[in-house]
Order: C-alpha cells, then structure tokens, then sequence
C-alpha cells in the first residue's frame, strides 16, 4: 500500500519535472551542417564530421554523424553493410547501393550511397523520408539543418505505473469488459492474464478479476465451494460467506457473495460462468466494514454492475490487458531460467517451492499439464538404451490393464533434440496420453512431461510440439545445484533403505514384537511416537504400514478405528474412502480382521485398493495396511506387496 | 571546514597580490612562511618588505604559476581541477539517469513481492546516442524500461546486452547529442580522495541525489567474481548502477546495492573504471562479455579465504576432460602461481587477469607441481562452446 502511495508521490514528481522541460525549445532537435564544412552543430556543439557535399542535386551527409546525433543505433556489420536501429524503423542498407530495406520492406534511394576516405556518405532523404525531421536547406543553399521536432520522449507513463487513461480495461482473450473509477492502476497482472488486480487509492478499494476454467460446474456448486472453503475462485484466498444471492433473471446470470477474508478485508464478489470460464470479480476494502457497505457504495455498485462479457479488443475506450498472442502466453520462470510459450488457462498448478523447486508444472489442472523437471546431471552415452529403460521400468511396474505404450520417436523440436515417448494411462476409465520430452540442455538431461486426456490428445498434440519448441533456457542454476538437488532427494531415499543391496531383507521391531521380509530397496521410516512404521517403494508408488498399540484394560475393548489410526482414518474420508469387503481369515496362528477399501480420489486421480489387517498379539495388537494404486498393480508389484504381507509375523 | 576556510583566504589574498620577481639573493630573513599549518619555505626581506617564494606557494596551493611572455608579470592561477561538490555535480548530472519499469511477472524479484511490480535504478550514459551502462540486476527482470534524464524527459529504453558475473549491463535510448560521462582511469582512484555517488536512491523523485564520501579501499572482493572499490558515501536501493566520481568529475566506477548487505553501514561498493569500461567494450563489440575457458576448478588457500595476505596461489582440484586446460597439460592439484608474469593467489585475481584474454588467446602459467615449479603454455577455449 505505502509503495503504491509513493509511486503516486514519485509520478507527481516527474510530472513536475517533465512540463517545464517540455516548454523549453531544447525539445527540437537542430543539426546542422554546411557543404565542404566538417563540423556539425547540435545545440551550439560542435562535433567533427566528414563534409557534406552535393552531387546531381543531392544533398549528400555524414551516415554515421547524422544518425547518431538522432540517437540511432548505427552497426557497420562488414563488407558495406549496415544496419540502423532508430525507434521502430529497422534499416538495412549496403554502402555502394541505391538499394536498401525498412523492417524487411525493399525501397530505394536517388542516387546510391559510397564511401569518402572510408566514411558512407547517404542522400539526405535517407535520413528524413525513414527516421523523421525535415530538412532545411538555406537560402544561399549551403548550409542546412535536419530539425527533429519529435524527440521521442514520452509522457504517457500508464504503461509503467499501469495508471489506466481508458474509462474500462477489458481482456480480449478472455472476453470481458468494465468500468473502472477514475484514477485506477493496474498493480499486477499474471502471466497469461488470467488475472489482473486493479487498485484504485482514492477509493481505498482494490478490483481483481480472475478467470478460472469451468469444469462442469454451476454457479450453485461454486458459490457451495466457496462456503465450505473448499476452492476460492478469485485471488484473495479463503474467505467467509456473510451473504450470498443468485441473480437468474440477469442477462448473463451470477452469484453474488459478500464476504470477509483474512488477506483482503471486505469483499464483494461476483461469479460469472460462460464459454467454459468461471469469471470472477472482486471488490474488496482494505478496511474491516461490513461487507453489505460495498454494495451499497455507488463506485462499487457502478464497477460491478459494469461489468460485461463479449469483449473482443479495439474498442477506443476500453484498456485491453491481454497478454495472450497466437493463441498462447508467454511464462518466464526465474527459478529455472526458463521461459515457454503455453496455452493462456494454463497455470502454475503446483507448490514447487514447498515440495521440489526443481520442477516446474503448469496445466489447467491435474488432467492436463506440463511438468519440465531435470532428470540427470552428466552426459547420457547411450540415449536408446536410456529410453528402453525407462520403458521397461513402466512395463514391469504399471498395470497392463490401464497402461499402453504407444511410441517413442526422435523429433527436432525449436532446435532441440527431443526423445518423446508416448503412452495411455487409464484412471478409473478416463483415458490419458502421457508424453515424456526428453532433451539435453547443457550437461542436464530434462524431462517435459505432458498429460492429456486422450479425447483431446489429437487436437493439441502439435500445439504441445510448438510449445517445446518455444522452449529457451538461461541456465540461471549452476549444473551443481541442480545435481545437488537431484541428489538430495536421492540421498533420503538412500539413508531409509532397508537393504544395502536389493536382496531381501529382514525387518524387525523389537519393540513391538513384530518382523517381515522385504526387498533391500523399500525404505522405512518411523512415526514420531514410535507406534508406527511406514514402508515404501518410490519405483512403484506402493506403501505400506504397520502399527502396533500396546494391550491394556483400556485398549483391548477399543473397536478396530478408534484404536488405530489408519483404520480411523479410512473410515474417517468417507468421501474418497468406501468399504467394499470385511471379513475374518485365520492365518499366523490367530484370528484376523481384514477390511478391502476402495480409495478414489477424483482431483489428484488416485485410484488404489486398500487392505488392512488388524490382529491381537501376546502383549501387542496390530494393523497393517497397504495400498497399491491401479497403475501400479502390475503382477509384480502385486505379488511383491502380498509376499510382504505374507512374510509378517508377531507375538 | 577550518581548514577550507583558510584554503579561501589563501586563494583570495594571492588573487590580489602581484609578486613582482625581483634578484632577490640572500635576503633571508628568518621568517618561516606556513600555509595551513605546514611549513613551505621562508620569507625574503628586502627593505623591510617581506616577499615569498612563488613557487613554493604555488604548489602547495596546487596552482599553476606561469610567466607573462614579456616576462613583466607573473600568474598564480587555481587550477579548475579541483572542483566544488556542487560543481563535480553539476558537470556529472547531465549524464546520470533514473530508470524506472515493470518486474517481469514471474522473474525472481517479482516473486520477492515487490507489490506494485516495479522497480527502479540507475545508469550511466556512455555515448552521444543514448548508450547507458547500468548494472545488470537493474534491468534483467525489467520490462518497459523508462530511462528518465537529468532535465525530466523520459525515453523508451532497450536492453542491448547483460552480464551476470560483472553485474553490469547496457540499455539503448534512440536520443542524440546527449552528454556521455567522462569515464576516468584506475590510476585516478586513490584512497582517501573524494567521491560522489550519483543516483535515484528509494524513489525516482529522488533523481539525481548525491551524497559525497571518500574511497575506503581497493580492489576489495566480497563474494564476488571481480574486485570492488569500497567507499563510504552513501548508497540505497535505487542508487544500483548509478557512477561514483572524483572530484575532476571522472566516473570511477559503478554503484552496486546487490552487493551491500543489510546491517551494513558505511561500506559501499562499486564496480571499478576498468572493468566497466572492459565489460563495455565487450559489450559494443560482441554483444556479451566473450570470457576466456580454460575447463579447470579451482580452490583458493584458506589465507584468500578469509581476505589475508597469501602467496599460496591457486590448486587446480579437477581438470574437466577435453578442456583447453586438459590440452596445455594442467593436472589436479597443480598450484597456479602467476599468470604471464602476475600473480594469482584468489580466484578474484585469476578473474580479473582473465579480462585481459579472449577465447583463443595464450598466456603462460607458472605452476608448481610436488614442489617443482614450472611454466606451461595455455591457449583458452571460448567459454560458450565449453561444458558451461
């Protein structure tokens, strides 16, 4: 808030700056020159130049003195040729030639250019007919002046401080439009613009309209999400619902939600949904008034009701903030120094600052993205080989019934090489088309992985190529501290393995009275209270647990979810967790209690079978439980979990 | 400020006088002659009259002295080098710019939440037509770059080229007959002598401050892969990529805030005259600083560490393989002594020597391996076709 304040200050500042410098003649440029004279005059300077001189009529000057003294950029290139950089003129020209190009437009001069005592000397219309100005020839027709009236300053600074000189700022891309009170500034937008904050300081109100994609749901469903805090729609995080309408008879129809949040104070909030877009709009006071006040406040009332969708760009009075161009926006992520053309409802869709800084994801959502994480540090010597890994690694650890290898080609993407492999993966029968890019960049080996629900596969398949192929890269991380990373997360595996090698090995808890058998390659890490141990298996995505709690009077007449925590906390989510089988076995000498769950869990497409054991010892009672995800129930895998389970034994 | 005040009234009595030069042999008088305090020769006395020596006063009031032709009359003039503060600014201001833009979405210093998404600094012009050099983490996240010049009138700017390791970076105005700073020499840093740093300190409504100090120190590394003058004018965010002159007006180098910590009072850095006017020839000939490759790591001996004298040189500690280093036939654990005659006992030395080669030029190094020491002939490889 302070900083906007002082940005306020500060353009009031340069304003003050800026108007007497304007009134001052020192606005024009005056370079003058005499024929046969080699000095040029620039405000009562003078510089040397080589002598103007006229041929057939034409004036002919000093290339590099002239266009310099504009301001241009001047690039002598080799062999005559030159290339002058001024404003948006782009001019290529060759010294000895009539001929010369304009931002790639062929034109030509009267007379062509040439060289005296090695210096281009250019007909004078080159300089006025391309970069501005005029020139004045005086009356004894020897000497004249180029005058540059305009000297390019600027004084619109709205693109900067994002101040807004339009009564509405719109989003082409994302088709909608609004007023916004006089005095408004742009104070972020996202990458893609998605999302755009608008703050106005003399109203103390910010304005931030977001779009997210729809995925089915109702104004209804989403004005529920918001309630329950379940999904915030809008940027200010959670908030709580004071009041809440929907407005049918609206042409379009929205909810509207009055609200208090932690990060924004008061909000008034609108939901729009249209062509697959959620459309969010948010007022919100700094201050901590009653919601209601807001929509009671004519700003407010005349921003939101404003409000309109449809727009599609040049339309004089409305500021487009669209950052979208040929259908896709431009994503710059410092912490990999990389930068991506993706599609404009992509958005980052993960916390990689808290989880793993190295991999960057983006999509819409968990059924369509794009992960670029690094794989390896060091030179791959056999490519094919390495890619024939990887594919046998998913053989033999995906399920057959939901994973299909469909190809893996080598493509020239944007200069890159790129190993793509493909295959389908069902989820609980949605089907996938998974892409692994696989591309050297330096001495890292990177991986962009891309999922994609398969009915759309085909449509965007050569938009994701494209995508790759705007791929550019700054490593801004050193290779070793992408090796390092790399390494830690190996390293942690490393230290909880079981086995020094990947033999089976014994585990035994003394404490508990309890052991089994598993291979040297699974980790094991113990709960803080020492009640629990949990095993895994990073190749295949399977874990499993085992607790064990301590027979007293109290605990023996516990039932199975009140005792154990993993018991309880499957019943407990009933919404992703339901109970398909309870039944008793006897087996290791004692009476067991097995309960088969049912785990789906729509939003991060977890699908797994769980079984659990609950079983009483001498001085001990235990539950075991594993759980194995649908793609990783390859006969293998399955048989290895099982074989654990076997192995299992207590007093 | 007594002792200025006593430099004035010198300066305005000698102004007046008109020391006639007369032969004036042994007409001591025993009378010392101080200026300021200081000793400079003694008074001649001729018929009760006392004359000084002009030349002795002269100097030391580091004036010119000169002869009329006709040899009738003799000049003692202050000379303009030594300027006023106001003066040094006044000269060095036209040259100083603000620059103010947008934070790239998504760069790291917009993820350090700089809330309004701007940011701003401060640069240097460098030629007539609108070349401005500024440091390299001013304008790398930049987007909309507004260069705002001494009179308030702001341009469109372009990012012409940028380097990390320098921290050093030049953006492009399409404006003439602009007034490029005078950039100085390393020889004219000394320590102890005055400077001005010249900047847009905490908002652009501060275009244009000075503040004055003196050089603390040379050829200072912190953390950092070239050396730094150190100097205690004071210096803020916004001041990044400002000139810190002498007192002839001379930029002798360019302010870096990114290298100031917080909680640190009084030290400020600047990159040094010479490797900003190496970073912009660079810069004006190839676009980007063509660094030398050689394909070794190095460790600096504890001593270099911790910024202590040593003479311990450098250890080779890997030899990348097919390197131009692995081709002159440098080994691990090798210790570099010199190069082409220099000593090399940090890192920060090894950088700064290497501003000297190009890709493709040769030095000789002087090693020593288990206690013998030797010379090897090196010719560098170009650091972009290298592994890095």
């Amino acid at each position: 808030m302070k900083k906007i304040i002082s940005f306020a200050v500060c353009l009031f500042m340069l304003c003050l700056c800026i108007m007497p410098a304007a009134a001052e003649s020192g606005d024009i440029l005056e370079i003058k020159l005499q024929l046969g004279s080699d000095k040029l005059l620039i405000d009562g300077h003078t510089y040397p130049c080589q002598a103007p001189y006229t041929k057939n009529g034409v004036f002919f000057v000093p290339l590099r003195s002239v266009m310099e003294a504009y301001g241009a950029e001047v690039n002598f290139l080799g062999k005559g040729k030159v290339n002058i950089v001024y404003r948006d003129v782009m001019l290529d020209m060759l010294v000895g030639s009539a001929d010369y190009s304009v931002n790639g437009a062929g034109k030509k001069l009267s007379s062509a250019s040439e060289y005296v005592n090695t210096i281009a000397m250019v007909p004078s219309e080159l300089v006025t007919e391309n970069f501005g100005g005029r020139m004045a020839v005086a009356k004894d027709n020897k000497s004249f002046t180029f005058i540059l009236e305009d000297d390019g300053a600027i004084s619109d600074f709205s693109t900067v401080i994002g101040s807004i000189s339009k009564p509405r700022i719109g989003n082409s891309y994302f088709g909608w439009s609004m007023s916004i009170p006089k005095g408004s500034q742009i104070v972020s937008t996202s990458f893609s613009s998605r999302d755009i904050s608008v703050a106005n300081q003399q109203r103390g109100i910010a304005i931030d309209v977001s779009v997210g994609v729809d995925r089915g749901k109702k104004l209804e469903d989403i004005v529920n999400d918001i309630k329950l805090q379940k999904k915030s729609y809008g940027m200010g995080g959670e908030k709580k619902v004071v009041d809440w309408s929907i407005n049918d008879t609206a042409a379009p129809s929205y909810a509207e939600i009055l609200a208090n949040s932690h990060y924004k104070g008061s909000v008034l909030q609108r939901i729009y949904i249209s062509g697959g877009y959620v459309y969010s709009l948010e007022i919100s006071s700094y201050e901590e008034i009653n919601p209601g006040r807001l929509k009671e406040n004519v700003f407010c009332k005349s921003v939101v009701n404003s409000f309109s969708l449809g727009f599609k760009g040049d339309e004089k009075d409305v500021y487009d903030t669209s950052r979208v161009s040929g259908g896709t926006a431009r994503l710059e992520d410092s912490v990999y120094g990389f930068s991506i053309d993706v599609f404009p409802e992509w958005d980052y869709i993960n916390d990689r600052y808290l989880y793993d800084p190295y991999s960057l994801m983006v999509g819409s959502d968990m059924k369509e993205y794009m992960s670029i994480s690094p794989l390896s540090v060091g030179k791959v010597e056999d490519m094919n080989k390495y890619i024939e890994e990887i594919k046998q690694g998913y053989s033999s650890n995906f399920n057959s019934k939901y994973y299909r290898f469909i190809k893996s080609e080598e493509l020239e993407l944007g200069g890159l090489k790129v190993n793509k492999l493909c295959y389908e993966i069902d989820f609980n029968g949605n089907r996938y088309v998974f892409e692994e890019n696989l591309f050297m960049q330096g001495n890292v080996l990177f991986d962009i992985e891309i999922k994609c629900p398969e009915s759309k596969y085909q449509t965007n398949k050569n938009k994701y190529n494209s995508m790759i192929s705007s791929l550019r890269y700054s490593a801004k991380n050193s290779e070793e501290d992408i090796s390092r990373i790399i390494n830690s997360n190996e390293d942690s595996d490393s230290i909880n393995r079981v086995g020094k090698n990947d033999d089976i090995t014994n585990y035994e808890d003394k404490s508990g009275n309890w052991k089994l058998k598993l291979p040297g390659y699974w980790t094991a890490s113990e709960s803080y209270d020492e009640m629990s141990v949990t095993f895994g298996n990073s190749r295949s995505n399977i874990y499993m647990s085992v607790e064990s709690i301590k027979n007293t009077a109290i605990t023996r007449n516990l039932e199975d979810e009140n005792k154990f925590r993993s018991v309880s906390y499957f019943t407990a989510d009933k919404d992703k967790v339901k109970l398909v089988g309870k039944k008793t076995i006897s087996q290791k000498g004692a009476s067991i209690r097995n309960y088969t769950y049912r785990y789906q869990n729509d939003t991060d497409e977890v699908y797994a079978d769980v079984e659990i054991y609950v079983m009483d010892g001498k001085d001990y009672s235990y539950c075991l439980y594993y759980m194995v995800p649908d793609l990783f129930a390859s006969e293998k895998n399955v048989k290895e979990i099982q074989d654990i389970w076997s192995s299992f034994s207590f007093k | 400020m007594k002792k200025r005040q006593a430099c004035v009234i010198a300066t305005a009595v000698l102004a007046a006088l008109f020391i006639a030069v007369q032969p004036v042999n042994s007409l001591a008088s025993g009378i010392s002659i101080f200026v300021n305090n200081e000793l400079i020769g003694e008074a001649g006395q001729i018929n009760g009259e006392l004359y000084i020596p002009a030349k002795q006063l002269a100097d030391r009031l580091e004036a010119n002295m000169r002869l009329s032709a006709d040899k009738k009359a003799l000049y003692i003039e202050r000379s303009e080098n030594k300027n006023t503060t106001a003066q040094v600014i006044s000269k060095v201001s036209p040259s100083v710019v603000g620059i103010i833009g947008n934070v790239k979405p998504g760069s790291s210093s917009w993820e350090d939440g700089s809330g309004d998404g701007m940011a701003f600094g401060t640069g240097v012009i460098f030629k007539s037509n609108g070349y401005i050099i500024t440091n390299a983490h001013v304008v790398q996240d930049m987007e909309n770059i507004i260069v705002v010049l001494s009179n308030g009138k702001a341009y469109q700017a372009r990012l012409k080229a940028l380097d990390d390791r320098t921290d050093l970076a030049v953006i492009k105005i399409d404006k003439g007959a602009l007034t490029p700073a005078v950039l100085g020499d390393v020889s004219d840093i000394q320590v102890g002598e005055e400077v001005i740093a010249i900047g847009t300190p905490l908002s652009l409504s501060l275009r244009n401050s000075a503040t004055k100090g003196i050089i603390s120190g040379l050829n200072r590394s912190i953390q950092s892969d070239y050396k730094f003058i150190q100097s205690d004018a004071a210096i803020n965010g916004g001041n990044s990529g400002g000139p810190i002159v002498n007192m002839q007006g001379k930029v002798i180098g360019i302010n870096s805030v990114k290298y100031t910590g917080i909680g640190v009072e009084g030290l400020t850095f600047s990159i040094p005259v010479d490797t900003v006017k190496y970073a912009i020839d660079h810069f004006m000939k190839y676009g980007e600083i063509r660094r030398p490759y050689l394909g070794v790591l190095f460790m600096e001996g504890i001593a270099a560490r911790y910024g202590l004298p040593s003479m311990e040189g450098l250890t080779v500690t890997e030899v990348e393989k097919g390197s131009p280093a692995e081709k002159s036939g440098l080994m691990a654990d090798d210790i570099i002594l010199s190069i082409d005659g220099e000593d090399i006992t940090a890192i920060v030395d090894f950088n700064e020597k290497m501003k000297s080669y190009l890709p493709g030029s040769t030095c000789v190094f002087k090693i020593s391996r288990d206690d013998v020491q030797s010379e090897i002939k090196v010719t560098f490889g170009d650091e972009k076709a290298g592994a890095k």
